[in-house]
């Protein structure tokens, strides 16, 4: 009977890691640090952050990155996952329009669990780009 | 005795092996790329318009980006046409950097009718890309 309770608490334990408030406690500490090589950027401007629109970030620095989670913390509509071909790629997404935080956890070659946070990020309905370049008939 | 515990830890494997699935269900539907894209960009269709003579204006908001370096600069071209005519509204072509990654194009159709849209994107390193969209008439 000792062998079924070790085999539940064991499963149960594994379970609860890929549940979002058990990576809440397996997260590392609020504020934790980030080389300053590391960055995030945005594949597009800002004014490209729309509803229904795949938005790609990529984390830049030397080294080899690998994203292990990302968790959209604020915007209901919203979801982030790593990208499946690119390491360093990230996309967020929101159904419609709405204020979206998330965080992304990344290893390096030499650290784990390092966080970055991006947002709040504005998704509309449509924005106007900066530049409108060459329209067709 | 002790074997009769390994259903009871295969039933555990298998549930343990579906919560692995969370992640790609969050890309279900959303991540459009099947093999591994060279360029990140999308075309969306912002409104149609129709005037006094009840020709259809598509407004198109497009961005692109080269997936491996976010300030490389990319060419591209978007071509209109339906499935009878082709051109049938002046090419769009241009340069994407920076802000300038996301612009907007339109289309004036001179006939109701379903609209087709390629999107040609050329990276620095040769890289290529066609892909078309169909819009159907409203």
């Amino acid at each position: 009977m000792g062998n079924f309770w070790f085999i539940f608490l064991f499963n149960f334990i594994l379970i609860s890691v890929e549940n979002s408030w058990a990576q809440d406690f397996f997260s590392p500490p609020f504020g934790s640090f980030v080389p300053e090589e590391f960055s995030i950027i945005s594949h597009y401007p800002e004014t490209a952050f729309i509803s229904q629109r795949l938005l790609p970030f990529s984390i830049q620095g030397n080294g080899e990155v690998q994203i292990s989670s990302v968790r959209v913390t604020r915007g209901e509509s919203c979801r982030g996952f790593a990208d499946p071909f690119h390491n360093r790629v990230l996309h967020l997404f929101c159904r419609r329009p709405d204020l979206m935080v998330a965080e992304v956890v990344f290893s390096t070659g030499l650290r784990e669990n390092l966080i970055f946070i991006i947002g709040p990020l504005r998704v509309m309905e449509s924005q106007a780009p900066i530049a409108i370049e060459g329209e067709g008939q | 005795m002790r074997w009769r515990h390994v259903p009871l830890v295969g039933l555990m494997f298998v549930i343990f092996q579906n919560c692995g699935s969370f992640e790609a269900d969050d890309r279900a539907g959303i991540y459009p790329y099947q093999v591994r894209p060279d360029f990140f960009y999308d075309v969306k269709l912002l409104r149609v318009e129709e005037d006094e003579l009840m020709r259809q204006r598509y407004v198109f908001d497009i961005v692109a980006s080269l997936a491996e370096d976010v300030g490389a600069e990319i060419s591209y071209r978007v071509n209109f046409s339906t499935l009878i005519m082709s051109a049938v509204c002046q090419s769009t072509q241009g340069t994407v950097r920076g802000n300038a990654k996301h612009f907007r194009t339109q289309c004036l159709l001179p006939v109701p009718d379903d609209l087709y849209i390629q999107l040609q994107l050329f990276g620095p390193q040769g890289q290529e890309l066609v892909e078309e969209f169909r819009f159907r008439a409203p």
